[in-house]
């Protein structure tokens, strides 16, 4: 049973990057209504500077591993590292979003500071999620970043797929959201309690060897329903290409990453902790989820003439590949255990690339051209250290060494193989082998085609700034990753696994 | 009257259901309300209902007269009652937002991000 | 350490090449050749030493916890291949200045093929499977960077494509092969996988290893059915195609098979599938490449037919022919890289490579017309040259065994070499032989700088022709015992006395010369049935591609219609049939109905919820809905009076009433209610309704077998008062016990909150709709 002494004197301490957070969205609302619009652009450094404070601070919880708020909430290397994650991802996202929003600014206002303020929601309970120590925490993290997630992407004006891309967007999360909390509801039934060393403490007991309860097995499918939405696994997806299509694309390059992480985030808090016992009756399940997925959003993506679609759909195919982690989990001793290491490990990995391709594309519709693939005709010769960059991400993102995606999917193969699971090895093999297709074909645009006949123009260097760092990121977690892995790793001290 | 109510529950829902899958987003918002009441109710009724006191301690004692009702799904409830109302206003305006912008309250016309 | 810098210094020096450009103007080529002459003169000092049998090995911690470490090693045969690699880069830095004098990107080509020789160099010295195949799949994109350099052809770019698809298809399918195979073998270092090739050939795993490392090694390698990417490569300039396409990156496959060849080859499966598709590829490419007219078309078909061989003789797998095999390896890369030098000089000389409209040159080109000779003679294998010594090995392993399966395999090989003969004599005498032709630029003799590498890989052919005894100890006899991991004894010379290999070069050149003489009318009919190419592998390329895009097609008119009903549909659907097997497939959730205890007005209050949710359900009329979903809302409220939740009551009736306002002061501005669905969809969203609904009720009444009251709620009423100081359990949980899931809830709130203020802020462009907007 969970304390309830500390709830008195919750521990402060404990949750300062999550506070930080959160006073960076109040003040950016304070900011809005003293500032004149004018210098509305102070906005965005704000943004950036909480950011890394909060990130910088982040750092300091390596190894703590404590909870609070009556065991509710949790700082441990768990957290640690989904922080690290959501917060990176959040000053990039920021990067790619300041120039495009400056953009429309023009004729009347883009309400930028209920942009940022969304934004730091969505992030905010991002990080909830993943310090959740409570069904109850996990469900209010994944919803708070996903109604700001459902604001943000009716943001661009004067397009209706914006809007219908949010509407759509939002009722089927919505739909995802019930089934989850009634999967949460059928497990509180069944163990008496939310909290998730409860749960897991309760199953141990209860639980046999094999044959599993039927109402157990009722909140497995639910939860894994609910949370397969969230992570748009197949056949849990639709709403992914309309939504990511029908976003600002800065916003498609946030929506693809926060709330995807809030997903796993809470994949790894309900399944992998409090649901540890019953791994048996999962690990199969999500092993199969994650080959559907790997398949289909591989496959599908090859047809994709528009580039923000073909993402939305490579994105399906890495869910595919981040879920093969989880189907890795609990063969080996924890301690040798890298399958949750390798989905943290991904998820780094896969915000920076796939971020970094949507900010290209914002790079390129922001100099008036379009998201086809055409629009991407001989973008080496008009603009060759935009293309490159573009080249770097595809490449990264097909899993090309020495890149920061070769060492991910590396390293998810490598538990999958350690694990007994060569069937699922060999699917990510062939998936990654289909993504070279569609992945290239962008290449080939860019470098083997007549370019148009006018040259981009635009001034963008937040976003020039941005790409650059995304860059070095994709470069550089790729060759250092020793450490960001035994960072990782060290998930296994975050919680004792329950098997 | 559990098993009343669990008539009317998944009576409540097939009604939100078909609704929301009608064309018209009108009649969704209809049906998305209809389904929060009946997920209320629903979390009422799984955990059990009595015909009994409400959970309040009474002056002078320490402990709720036995028996009380379960006051830790009325707390669920509660929030959720709450957040669905939020929900509900988001839908509502976001809706109209989307009906000033396409022009139209059919669903089907709204598909132009699949090609 | 030595070996690191060797492995670095191209990938080091690449960034700076701009800086030395500007600094070396014209003789840049000069001086980055270097770079790897430095490195080849280097490995030429380990030869000694390892001719005596020492190898070499460092290792450094890259990335411990991915078993990745930067590990290199130097044995006999990553020896014969960094000398290849290092040695023939120096000659193409060089040609290259000179091919490219002047051109605006001459800089990055060098970056480009710096990084390269890196990368190569990384993939035959590295120890560690790994960073062998990060390197591998570096070749991949720096050979990438180079058939993209400088062009902007429609043509080009699916060939581009291919190219790479292929070729990166096959890496990752490779990829999973090594990961396999350090997982079986417990290490991911070369050197301790080798000596388990016991273990590894009995493993139950032996056949997936197998076979996903054979994909990497035959998509690189250009072996039938992936040889039609190595045509297409050839839009690169021509010191790349001359590098990458003849002499070294076409040979990284060739190379893994053999480095592999201790752990994984010798079983029936290996001979089989590197025999057949080895042979296979002899012909075929040998064949493909007769009837062409471009100069470098012609040269990379043939290029696929040495790669062939290479394979066929690695899977035959006896001394003899993996010595035939290393023997051929540098013939090869000697010969054919001095040819593709050559068409580039034509090429650059007349501004055209196609071979009908090239004659007598040799007046006009007089030295390389002579380098060209050299060449086509060691290809031909016609004595003195090198490649004699060569060709005759590889008949000599051929006829070694007797059997019909090696007779046939030899006989395909003749006639392999026959047309290679033939394509020799085409390629590297018919240009500079016979009467002037017109061509686009006046013929003129080129550079010395262009001249060097074709002499220096032509000399050498003639020089080891002429005295084999200088590489036999010191290069082949370490190639070939590393290859075989066991020692061996080797015997090369230029004459071999009569034998049955001599009597089939005999042949091989008696009925070449006819060939070649009789070329003019022969070839016509080789491109008819070259033609038929198009129902081989090049046709099945565009056919999976369209038939992976008809898969797409089709899902996205199944799943990805657009219409939001049908995916809530889809997931309404998925939902019920997932619950349903736990609910009624397991078949232990239900207890009995419980029908007892019930009051009159529990019945009566059930039947107008169920009404009234009727109601809202078909209403025609928006007030009417509004009207039937505040009756269904007062109605909740009632059923928690009765059940002793008041403070749920109070809430829900807040609520209630703000919503009911809310609504009928938003659907004022919307349009009215409008009958659209058919009857048919009517039925069949009603059925996935109620069963739906029904199904929720399943789980209500399966629900209720739990205990009711937890351990928890429990603990709320005992502490309530006495922790809490409230009165009020379920206000003290929401503001005390759970304080933090409140404080969500209103953050959730707020989001709602801004969400909803941030849409209304939002301001369309169309002014009706704004005056719509100020409106409300």
């Amino acid at each position: 049973m969970p304390r309830f002494v500390d709830l008195v004197n919750p521990d402060l301490t404990l949750i300062v990057p999550q506070l930080i957070i959160l006073g960076v969205a109040l003040l950016l609302l304070l900011a809005d209504v003293i500032l004149p619009k004018a210098k509305h652009g102070v906005l965005t450094w704000m943004s950036l500077i909480g950011l890394s404070a909060a990130l910088v601070v982040n750092f300091f919880y390596v190894g703590v591993n404590e909870t609070t708020f009556n065991g509710m909430f949790r700082a441990d290397d768990i957290s640690v590292f989904v922080n690290l994650v959501v917060l990176a991802a959040g000053i990039m996202s920021v990067l790619v979003s300041s120039s495009y929003i400056q953009n429309l600014e023009e004729p009347d206002s883009m309400p930028l500071a209920e942009y940022y303020v969304l934004l730091m929601f969505s992030i905010l309970g991002a990080m909830l999620v993943g310090a959740a120590g409570d069904l109850v925490m996990v469900f209010l993290g994944i919803e708070m970043t996903a109604l700001a997630s459902y604001a943000l992407t009716g943001f661009a004006r004067r397009r209706m797929t914006s809007l219908e891309g949010a509407l759509k967007y939002f009722l089927l999360g919505l739909f995802a959201s019930a089934i989850l909390v009634y999967g949460m509801a059928w497990i509180y039934g069944a163990t008496g309690t939310t909290s998730l060393d409860g749960i897991a403490a309760a199953l141990d007991s209860t639980v046999g060897a094999g044959n599993l309860e039927a109402s157990l097995l009722l909140a497995l499918l639910l939860l894994v329903v609910g949370l397969g939405f969230k992570v748009a696994a197949v056949p849990f997806h639709m709403w992914t290409p309309d939504a990511y299509e029908g976003a600002p694309t800065p916003v498609s390059a946030y929506m693809s990453v926060i709330p995807k992480v809030a997903g796993f985030a809470a994949m790894i808090r309900i399944l992998v902790q409090a649901l540890s016992p019953i791994r048996e009756d999962w690990v199969l399940l999500i092993g199969i989820l994650a080959v559907i997925t790997m398949a289909f959003g591989n496959i599908v993506a090859i047809t994709q003439r528009n580039v923000k679609r073909m993402l939305a759909y490579s994105s399906i195919g890495h869910t595919g590949y981040i879920l093969a982690g989880f189907a890795a989990f609990g063969v080996v001793v924890p301690a040798d255990d890298r399958s949750i290491s390798s989905v943290l490990y991904y998820l780094l990995a896969y915000s920076f690339m796939n971020i970094g391709a949507f900010a290209i594309v914002t790079w390129v519709q922001h100099r008036g051209r379009g998201v086809d693939l055409e629009d991407f005709n001989g973008l080496a010769s008009q603009s060759p250290l935009t293309a490159v960059a573009m080249t770097i991400f595809m490449f990264s993102l097909m899993g090309l060494p020495p890149l920061v995606g070769f060492y991910a999917k590396y390293y998810v193969i490598l538990a999958a193989v350690e694990a007994d699971l060569l069937w699922l090895a060999v699917a990510i093999v062939l998936a990654s082998a289909a993504s070279a297709f569609f992945y290239l074909r962008v290449v080939v645009a860019m470098y083997f085609s007549e370019p148009p006949e006018t040259a981009p123009e635009g001034n963008t260097p937040m976003l020039g700034f941005g790409v650059l760092a995304m860059v070095a990121g994709t470069i550089l977690a790729g060759i250092f990753s020793g450490q960001l892995l035994d960072l990782a790793q060290n998930w296994v001290q975050a919680f004792p696994v329950v098997l | 009257m559990d098993t009343i109510l669990a008539f009317v529950i998944g009576g409540l829902y097939a009604a939100g259901i078909y609704l929301i899958l009608r064309r018209s987003i009108v009649k969704l918002i209809i049906g998305l309300a209809l389904l929060g009441q009946a997920a209320n109710l629903l979390i009422f009724t799984a955990a059990g209902l009595t015909r009994a006191q409400p959970p309040i301690v009474a002056e002078g004692s320490e402990v709720p007269i036995n028996p009380s009702a379960d006051p830790l799904p009325q707390a669920l409830i509660l929030t959720a009652i709450v957040i669905s109302f939020g929900v509900l206003a988001f839908t509502t305006v976001l809706v109209k937002r989307v009906y000033q912008t396409v022009g139209t309250d059919d669903l089907d016309d709204m598909k132009a991000t699949d090609r | 350490m030595e070996l690191v810098a060797a492995v670095l210094a191209g990938f080091v020096i690449a960034p700076f090449v701009p800086w030395i450009r500007r600094a070396g103007r014209d003789y840049t080529g000069w001086i980055i050749a270097l770079v790897p002459l430095f490195i080849c003169v280097y490995l030429a000092t380990l030869i000694g030493p390892i001719a005596d049998g020492e190898t070499r090995r460092v290792s450094y911690d890259w990335i411990p916890s991915l078993h990745i470490n930067l590990s290199f090693y130097v044995d006999g045969l990553s020896l014969a291949f960094g000398l290849l690699i290092s040695g023939i880069g120096a000659l193409i830095m060089v040609y290259a200045g000179g091919y490219l004098k002047g051109h605006h990107h001459l800089g990055r080509l060098y970056a480009y093929l710096l990084m390269f020789m890196g990368s190569m160099l990384g993939i035959v010295l590295a120890d560690n499977i790994i960073t062998l195949f990060v390197f591998w799949e570096l070749t991949s994109i720096t050979s990438y960077l180079l058939i993209g350099f400088n062009h902007h052809e429609a043509k080009a770019r699916s060939a581009a494509l291919q190219a790479l698809v292929v070729t990166v298809l096959g890496g990752q399918l490779m990829l999973g092969g090594l990961l396999i195979l350090g997982y079986v073998s417990g290490s991911y270092e070369l050197t301790e996988i080798l000596t388990q090739g016991d273990m590894l050939r009995e493993h139950s795993l032996y056949v997936p290893i197998l076979l996903l490392i054979l994909a990497g090694a035959f998509t690189k390698s250009a072996q039938v059915p992936f040889h039609f990417w190595l045509p297409g490569a050839m839009e690169a300039p021509t010191p790349v195609s001359a590098y990458l396409h003849s002499a070294t990156m076409v040979k990284a496959g060739v190379y893994v098979l053999a480095r592999f060849h201790p752990a994984l080859g010798g079983t029936d499966l290996w001979t089989i599938i590197l025999v057949t598709a080895g042979g296979l590829t002899m012909i075929v490419g040998a064949y493909l490449a007769f009837p062409q007219s471009d100069l470098k078309r012609v040269l990379a078909y043939s290029t696929v037919s040495a790669l062939g061989t290479l394979v066929l003789l690695i899977g035959i797998g006896t001394e003899r022919a993996i010595e035939g095999a290393v023997v051929f390896l540098l013939v090869h890369s000697l010969y054919k890289g001095a040819l593709f030098l050559v068409a580039g000089i034509i090429d650059h000389g007349t501004g055209t490579r196609d071979i009908n409209m090239l004659g007598g040159l040799r007046k006009a080109m007089p030295i390389t017309a002579v380098v060209a000779g050299l060449a086509a003679l060691s290809m031909a294998g016609l004595p003195p040259m090198f490649g004699f010594i060569g060709k005759e090995l590889v008949y000599d392993a051929l006829v070694e065994e007797s059997g019909f399966v090696p007779r046939f395999v030899a006989g395909i090989t003749v006639a392999a070499n026959i047309l290679l003969l033939v394509i020799a004599g085409i390629v590297g005498i018919g240009p500079f032989f016979g009467r002037n032709r017109d061509t686009p630029e006046h013929p003129h003799e080129a550079p010395p700088s262009l001249l060097t590498g074709p002499a220096v890989l032509a000399g050498l052919g003639l020089a080891i022709g002429l005295i084999p005894t200088l590489f036999i100890g010191s290069l082949i006899q370490p190639a070939t015992q590393a290859i075989l991991g066991d020692p061996v004894a080797i015997s090369i010379s230029l004459w071999h006395g009569f034998n049955p290999a001599l009597a089939l070069s005999a042949i091989t050149v008696g009925v070449g010369v006819g060939i070649y003489f009789g070329r003019g009318r022969l070839r016509p009919i080789a491109l008819q049935i070259y033609d038929w190419r198009w129902y081989g592998p090049e046709r099945a390329f565009p056919r999976i591609m369209e038939g992976l895009d008809s898969i797409a097609l089709t899902q996205t008119r199944l799943l990805q219609s657009g219409f939001l009903r049908y995916y809530l549909l889809t997931i309404i659907i998925t939902t019920v049939a997932v619950v349903s097997y736990p609910l009624f497939g397991r078949g232990e959730l239900f207890d009995r109905p419980d029908f007892g205890d019930v009051r009159f007005y529990e019945i009566g209050l059930g039947v107008l919820l169920l009404m009234a949710a009727f109601q809202a359900a078909r209403s025609n009329s928006r007030l009417g809905a509004i009207a039937a979903l505040g009756v269904v809302g007062y109605g909740v409220a009632l059923i928690y009076i009765f059940y002793g939740a008041p403070d749920l009551a109070m809430t829900q009736v807040l609520v209630e009433t703000l919503m009911v306002v809310l609504l009928v002061l938003v659907f004022y501005r919307l349009p009215r209610y409008v009958q659209r669905s058919t009857r048919g969809n009517q039925v069949r969203d009603a059925i996935v309704a109620l069963t739906a609904g029904g199904m929720m009720t399943a789980l209500i009444l399966a629900s209720l077998s739990f205990e009711d009251r937890t351990t928890i709620s429990a603990y709320f009423d005992e502490n309530s008062v006495p922790l809490a100081h409230g009165r009020n359990i379920v206000n003290v949980i929401l503001v005390d016990f759970r304080a933090l899931d409140t404080l969500g809830e209103i953050t959730v709130l707020a989001v709602a909150a801004a969400g909803v203020f941030a849409l209304l802020r939002l301001r369309l462009a169309e002014p009706q709709d704004e005056e719509a907007d100020r409106g409300a």
